[in-house]
């Protein structure tokens, strides 16, 4: 692997806060020209192979009393995370930084998130009249297709996969741009005719299609809906939510809802949720089996979210 | 109770009408609803997969789920505590490293549906949009497997190998109570088959609430529905799901060379599930 000497770290933008590293993440966008103030750091190192006073565990996941993670794969290697700022690699076995990236944008990201307190929602966002459209959707059902639709349709992507939301001081949340390039599977990219954008290595032996939107999103943007979309039945509907049904589910809507418990944030991803659901609209939104009428479920996106 | 109750079959086998039927009669409801509690059943999915083992299988190897199965399937029986958890799958009976992928601990009973590989291989090819003849390869591939962990659809990779090495895994490895009902039974005889699909399962049914299920469950009922309000598991290549259910089409449909190929891959494992090659 390709380490730089002390000081002459990588910088990324990641989650709207400055990742630095020694080690090139490749599929990370660079941080902009200018200080920041506020850094997560990333490193290689020695990691523990278990911690000592472990509240939560699964054959990959570690969860200490005192809120450090450490995420472990069996032949490739260990991530220790503290404190929402410093994330320790050591590798099992002859890794690729790509592979690095596919975890550090994944559970990694939403260990560190959860530790600073965002509400991470699995979910992509895109801007839509200057406000977040946040889709949510258990995995497999397509949410990162139908983001790059509508990305495809001219508009911005914030997040894709993870959504971080973090609450304002006026009460309303904002979703914080994540950074990161779209990744598609196959079935995604051919639909929406991207089968020849590049490469991307998600695990030695495994790629995705790399899909990089024109333009991401910059800024903080304020959540206008939430569409919880499913793929059932042959029609492409939209249904208002109200009261609890908005939230039934939890862990369909929020990233690693069991991994934010542990942290100490089940109580905050109820109440998070239940004062978004005050704000905002939130719809189920049914896309039909037919990937082939992605832009009509897009357009009906769109339409929701210039009604509110 | 509690635990696992897997209905294990080779894809188009009538695993799904079976665990319809006996969704229905674990919540006390009397008439089959193709979109209600098959949206709720606990699956092999991914999204459950993913929050129980706090990873993403898209981006886990397929060795690497496998390892993580024993933890999956014991956690998610764990937490379901007494309640039955009636469980579809199509992979084969097999271990990863020596591990049985399904742990045996999790498990109460084991309902394994089999069908006449000649009809599989007609249905196969309807499901898949493919010809028979593409069919009848699938089935005789030992790498077969059903969903990868990147595709836009909610499944566990599960592996199948040939149609064969499903059938003698699971009747002659698996160490699970197992009931095994032959479609062809079921499609003759429901009442029967499904009766003892229940006492297995060690489900409780009133006689009224099992002829009722019955009754919701008649084929053209269930493709009636699928024609109105569309069924959440179809695949998008698929024109309908609910199709004929019927037995011995194959009859009809296969020619002389496609069931003569078929009962030589299989005859072994035909005749162990009590299917009788006709051209051999």
């Amino acid at each position: 692997m390709n380490i730089s000497p002390p000081g002459r770290a990588h910088r990324y933008f990641y989650f709207g806060i400055c990742l630095t590293s020694r080690v090139p993440l490749p599929a990370l966008l660079p941080w902009p020209d200018g200080d920041a103030d506020d850094c997560i750091a990333f490193d290689l190192g020695r990691v523990p192979q278990s911690l000592p006073d472990c509240i939560y565990e699964t054959p990959l996941v570690q969860i200490s009393a005192r809120g450090e993670a450490l995420f472990r794969l069996a032949g490739f290697g260990c991530f220790l995370v503290r404190g929402g700022r410093a994330v320790v690699f050591e590798a099992l076995a002859d890794v690729l930084p790509e592979e690095i990236v596919t975890f550090l944008t994944a559970t990694i990201a939403t260990i560190l998130l959860y530790q600073r307190d965002f509400l991470p929602l699995h979910a992509s966002a895109v801007e839509i009249g200057g406000r977040a459209a946040v889709i949510c959707a258990p995995t497999g059902t397509g949410k990162s297709t139908l983001a790059a639709a509508l990305v495809r349709r001219g508009h911005r992507l914030i997040a894709d996969d993870i959504a971080a939301l973090a609450l304002q001081s006026d009460g309303s949340w904002h979703v914080v741009p994540g950074g990161m390039t779209m990744k598609l599977g196959p079935d995604s990219s051919e639909t929406l005719g991207l089968s020849a954008q590049p490469h991307i290595i998600v695990r030695r032996g495994q790629v995705k299609r790399r899909f990089s939107p024109k333009a991401h999103a910059d800024a903080p943007l304020a959540v206008g809906a939430v569409f919880r979309l499913t793929a059932l039945g042959h029609v492409d509907a939209l249904q208002r939510l109200s009261g609890i049904a908005c939230i039934a589910g939890v862990e369909d809507i929020v990233s690693k809802h069991r991994i934010g418990q542990a942290l100490g944030r089940g109580t905050s991803q109820f109440a998070g949720l239940s004062a978004l659901a005050s704000r905002v609209p939130f719809y189920r939104l049914h896309r039909g089996r037919d990937l082939g009428s992605l832009d009509r479920t897009a357009r009906v996106v769109e339409d929701a979210m210039g009604r509110d | 109770m509690g635990g696992y109750v897997f209905l294990a079959s080779y894809p188009k086998s009538g695993n799904t009408w079976l665990r319809l039927m006996l969704l229905c009669a674990q919540a006390g409801q009397a008439a089959v609803d193709i979109n209600g509690l098959e949206a709720t059943a606990p699956g092999l999915t991914r999204p459950l997969f993913d929050e129980i083992v706090g990873g993403d299988s898209e981006d886990l190897t397929l060795d690497e789920i496998d390892a993580l199965r024993p933890f999956y399937h014991r956690e998610v029986a764990r937490i379901a505590g007494d309640r039955t958890l009636l469980c579809r799958t199509h992979d084969r009976w097999r271990a990863a490293d020596g591990v049985p992928v399904i742990p045996p601990d999790a498990c109460r009973a084991v309902i394994y549906i089999t069908r006449d590989p000649r009809d599989v291989a007609v249905s196969l090819a309807h499901y898949e949009n493919r010809s028979i003849d593409a069919a009848i390869i699938r089935m005789a591939n030992p790498h077969a497997r059903v969903a990868t962990q990147w595709a836009l659809r909610p499944d566990i990779p599960q592996v199948q190998g040939t149609w064969s090495q499903h059938v003698l895994s699971w009747l002659d490895d698996c160490p699970i109570p197992l009931l095994h009902l032959r479609y062809e039974d079921m499609v003759s005889d429901a009442a029967t088959a499904f009766a003892r699909a229940i006492r297995t399962a060690g489900l409780q049914a009133s006689d009224a609430l099992i002829a009722s299920i019955l009754d919701s469950a008649r084929f053209y009922r269930l493709r009636k529905q699928e024609i109105e309000s569309g069924y959440v598991a179809r695949p998008a290549a698929t024109a309908a799901f609910f199709r004929e259910g019927r037995a011995g089409q194959w009859r009809e449909r296969l020619s002389a060379d496609q069931i003569r190929r078929i009962e030589q891959d299989h005859a072994i494992a035909m005749r162990r599930a009590g299917y009788v090659p006709t051209q051999l």
